[in-house]
């Protein structure tokens, strides 16, 4: 779904700053977006972005990819800085899915960095899968999943009635198990 | 269908949708292109580039409401803060990283001045009733022939607020807090993106709670009756601490002073306003918080911002130099009891020197308290003598 870096760049960073800079431009958009849509706040997603490829590029040394892509390495990084960083701060840290969670809730797999970039990864992908739906079933299943409304507030936003509605995200359902194919649930 | 029974793919979807939401509206968020490069050289070893200084239009509608023309004057009294008060309030902490200090807009300076002719109106969750739109400076000119102020200080503090992170993950439990009930839902207003809770069971009313996702700014509404009673049927210190009960039970700091002394609101004689100043900031030209509560001593509307949460100190130009700008009729000067027209010509005198904060959008919307110089005194003119202030800038 996204570029990662080959693993000859990857051997050049190790040695060559400029080598790291392109590690650097195929990754940093990506990983703004994580910290940001964490932490709703331009400033500490800049300062986690800033100190995840600080820390990277001291450790890139140390990478290994062993199935895990650089992706997921730099992420988890930066999972991790929130994670701390929001005990510090002793509030909550927006690493679960929804963005305006209990007070109180149970922080236990949010606390575990690779847990949230798994999270993270997996909604990155079904994401991807759900935009190559048909138009009409791309929107009921958003309205549906990602707003949360009823049926009935489906029905009334895409202007059908409540049968209609079902019908619809039905065979969206259905469209999205063949467009995931083999991969689990 | 029991729970265990569900599509495994369904429940996938409930669990991660919003999620997958998120993501959706933060991808096209592109990161500040001067950190992407500031932060790469700084990586791979390369020059820094030269940064730029870039003054960002401010996002947020502005909304109509009457205000007072008697709040004009109290305004102008707020503004009084004299230069000995700088570096001495109550300071959030510095040792946290610089921030940029934006430049207020035109639109930001003209808050500050008389606003005539405006209305209210219905407002739907994520649009504030409380919002000061650009006052209109005065039309005419006045002629300073006296003595300006000293070079003054050459620093000034400026503070950054907290962003949305302050109060949109508490968004549901306010809302609860608050006897809202009903699903978190967004909406795009005015290039401001809002997440809000209106309550169900009162559909044509509303009791809702918005707050910005760029801002961090909540918008509280309640219109589900005018109230009745005589609680408060004048301002009380009693309402005043209603007032500061309500903004300190959501988690806002509520030892600030109060802005304003309560000014009644003239749209309607039963409801009148509380204003709180900034915790940690000096005197700014809007409040921190507005409550709007009806005789029954019940909040109707709110509007809070974000507090605050750095402070830096910034260079500023010298109080002289900014007053011969205003000499040479190079910035709004605002005359209070006169209309903003006709054009009247005037013969002034500056009476008083104060540093003041402007709230500020900076990049990406985010809110800051800048200095500005605030001038103020008194002008002749053929109808009679009359106050005049001006603002202006103070940063480098």
């Amino acid at each position: 779904m996204y570029p990662e870096a080959d693993p000859a760049l990857i051997q050049r960073a190790r040695l060559d700053r400029s080598a790291f800079g392109e590690i650097y431009d195929l990754y940093v958009r990506r990983i703004y977006a994580f910290c940001l849509t964490h932490t709703r706040d331009r400033d500490e997603a800049e300062d986690v972005t800033a100190q995840t490829f600080e820390r990277a590029l001291n450790a890139i040394g140390r990478y290994e990819e062993r199935g895990v892509p650089l992706s997921s390495w730099l992420l988890q990084i930066a999972a991790r800085l929130m994670i701390n960083q929001g005990k510090q701060a002793s509030r909550i840290t927006l690493l679960g899915s929804d963005p305006v969670p209990e007070p109180e809730g149970n922080h236990s797999s949010d606390d575990d960095p690779q847990v949230v970039v798994e999270r993270w990864e997996r909604a990155e992908w079904l994401r991807s899968r759900i935009a190559a739906l048909p138009s009409d079933q791309r929107r009921a299943v958003q309205l549906r999943y990602w707003q949360g409304f009823s049926i009935p507030e489906v029905a009334a936003q895409v202007g059908r009635n409540e049968g209609a509605t079902r019908q619809l995200l039905h065979r969206a359902m259905t469209s999205l198990r063949a467009r995931i194919g083999n991969h689990d649930v | 269908m029991s729970e265990g029974q569900r599509d495994p793919l369904e429940r996938e979807l409930e669990t991660l949708g919003p999620l997958m939401r998120d993501q959706d509206a933060f991808a096209a968020m592109e990161p500040d292109p001067e950190f992407v490069r500031t932060l790469r050289a700084r990586l791979t070893g390369a020059p820094a580039p030269r940064r730029a200084v870039a003054a960002r239009p401010r996002k947020h509608p502005l909304r109509r409401w009457m205000m007072a023309a008697g709040g004009l004057a109290t305004l102008a009294a707020a503004a009084v803060v004299l230069l000995l008060l700088l570096g001495r309030s109550s300071t959030p902490s510095t040792h946290q990283v610089a921030f940029r200090v934006p430049t207020p807009d035109r639109n930001a300076v003209l808050r500050a001045y008389p606003v005539v002719g405006l209305g209210g109106g219905s407002s739907p969750p994520w649009s504030s009733n409380l919002d000061v739109p650009p006052g209109i400076p005065f039309a005419g000119s006045i002629h300073f022939p006296g003595v300006g102020p000293s070079r003054g200080p050459s620093s000034a503090p400026a503070f950054a607020l907290q962003g949305p992170h302050f109060d949109v993950p508490r968004l549901r439990s306010l809302a609860r807090a608050l006897g809202i009930r009903g699903p978190v839902r967004y909406r795009s207003f005015n290039g401001d993106r809002f997440a809000y809770v209106v309550n169900q069971s009162s559909p044509s009313a509303a009791h809702s709670l918005a707050i910005s996702l760029v801002t961090g700014k909540l918008i509280y509404h309640d219109t589900r009756s005018t109230g009745s009673g005589s609680a408060f049927a004048r301002v009380t210190p009693a309402a005043i601490a209603a007032a500061r009960r309500w903004i300190a039970r959501l988690g806002w700091p509520a030892s600030n002073p109060v802005f304003h002394p309560v000014s009644p609101n003239e749209q309607d004689a039963g409801s009148f306003a509380v204003q709180f100043g900034w915790t940690g900031a000096i005197p700014a030209d809007l409040p921190a918080a507005v409550i709007v509560m009806n005789a029954a001593g019940r909040v109707i509307d709110a509007q809070l911002y974000p507090p605050v949460a750095r402070r830096q100190s910034v260079s500023v130009r010298s109080a002289a130099v900014a007053w011969q700008q205003v000499r040479r009729g190079r910035v709004p000067l605002a005359v209070l009891g006169l209309p903003p027209q006709p054009t009247q010509v005037g013969r002034g005198v500056l009476r008083h020197t104060s540093v003041l904060a402007l709230l500020t959008s900076g990049q990406h919307g985010r809110l800051y308290l800048v200095p500005a110089y605030h001038f103020s005194g008194d002008a002749t003119f053929a109808s009679g003598r009359q106050r005049w202030y001006a603002i202006i800038p103070a940063a480098r």
